[in-house]
């Protein structure tokens, strides 16, 4: 994520944010799938 | 013959008083912090009165020091409201919204030149929204406390770097505000006690009345422990869970924004990473919460628990600042604030296995 927000010419502190998102993407995701084996 | 008609005891007999002074000490959380306190004091004087300390330590400095402790409660008392809330309540991006709210507060009063009547609401719903975003993602969603707030802490983080480009304002408009964190002379009493941080009656002192009436005192307080005490319980008596959890850690959010405010006033700059830099301000907040005697199982803790740890903390590190030459107590304030919290921890679990808890 780093080097792709250095390459995009972005500020480097952007990455935390990324960092951020997809930490609840993937969660988010998780918590998802569960919900939908427990409701199956 | 005679016949004893003496009813027989159930009662049990009456504990020795060392025993019962003990047990009040261990379970009670601010009485054993009242002793640590009056202890720490008593052990840096003496220190102080023979020659062990590179400066005085007396009530003037000590009061002094109280300018660091205002923050310090005041995410306490945010910590204690989301830990209280229960199911792993905890509040990671305290710092981080500190340092993002600080930035907004900081265009806003500094740079857009908004009065200070209308910077200071817009500094407390930022942190609100903010806070509400962490409440949204653990109480709706579902979310674990630890990994939304520690996903949003990244997040606000970055975006108060970004949002200023890394730079700290510091116009004449802030600057100015460092009266708002000067020492006062205590009208009356003046003469006899020191010269006290004015943020502690501007800041302090208001936020704890009013966190008392809303937690002590009020109808929301009652929900929050008891969702946070057992949240089944709580959903079958009509409770709404989601929505009391949620508020918590918008109250959190809007205590930060407080926070920034003030923290932007004491530095007279607003700085992108005031809450952040070094190990930033959550974890300070955390221990004490947890020092003050909030369970972090949710549904126990009080404020003055949380003033006297922040009290506490605060004046054993301005001891340990005095202890060491240059900088070097800075290291061993982190080990102490360490020790500290390891030590809470262990007594939480010796009277929760002795006494059935701390109270």
């Amino acid at each position: 994520v780093k080097s792709g927000v250095t390459q995009l010419g972005w500020p480097s502190q952007l990455s935390d944010l990324f960092v951020g998102i997809f930490i609840i993407l993937a969660v988010g995701t998780d918590l998802l799938r569960q919900r939908t084996r427990r409701s199956a | 013959m005679s016949v004893d008609t003496a009813p027989p005891t159930t009662q049990k007999p009456a504990a020795p008083r060392a025993s019962r002074i003990l047990e009040a000490v261990l379970t009670q959380r601010i009485v054993l912090l009242g002793l640590l306190i009056v202890v720490v004091v008593a052990v840096l004087m003496y220190m102080s009165a023979n020659g062990y300390l590179t400066g005085a330590y007396d009530f003037d400095y000590m009061s002094s020091t109280l300018i660091d402790a205002v923050p310090l409660a005041l995410l306490g008392f945010a910590e204690l409201v989301v830990i209280v809330s229960g199911r792993g309540g905890i509040d990671l991006s305290v710092g981080a919204m500190v340092s993002l709210v600080g930035m907004i507060f900081g265009f806003a009063y500094g740079q857009w030149g908004w009065p200070l009547w209308a910077a200071v609401p817009l500094a407390l719903v930022t942190g609100g929204v903010l806070g509400g975003i962490n409440g949204f993602l653990v109480a709706r969603i579902g979310f674990p406390a630890l990994i939304a707030t520690l996903a949003t802490y990244y997040a606000y983080k970055s975006l108060a770097l970004v949002i200023s480009d890394q730079k700290p304002i510091n116009s004449t408009q802030i600057q100015d505000l460092y009266s708002l964190t000067g020492s006062v002379r205590i009208p009356l009493i003046g003469d006899y006690v020191p010269d006290v941080p004015l943020g502690v009656f501007t800041f302090l002192v208001p936020v704890l009345v009013i966190l008392w009436l809303v937690l002590g005192r009020g109808t929301y307080g009652r929900r929050l422990y008891a969702v946070g005490t057992n949240d089944t319980a709580a959903r079958w008596a009509g409770l709404g869970v989601a929505g009391t959890r949620m508020r918590a850690y918008i109250l959190s959010g809007v205590l930060s924004g407080l926070v920034a405010v003030y923290v932007t006033a004491e530095f007279a700059s607003a700085r992108p990473d005031a809450g952040t830099s070094g190990n930033g301000l959550a974890l300070p907040a955390i221990t004490i919460a947890v020092l003050g005697g909030v369970a972090i199982t949710g549904g126990i803790g009080r404020l003055a628990g949380v003033l006297l740890a922040t009290v506490l903390i605060v004046w054993l590190n301005a001891g340990i600042i005095l202890y060491f030459e240059g900088n070097a107590g800075t290291q061993f304030q982190l080990l102490a604030l360490g020790v500290v919290l390891i030590l809470a921890a262990l007594l939480n679990g010796l009277t929760t296995g002795r006494f059935r808890g701390t109270h």
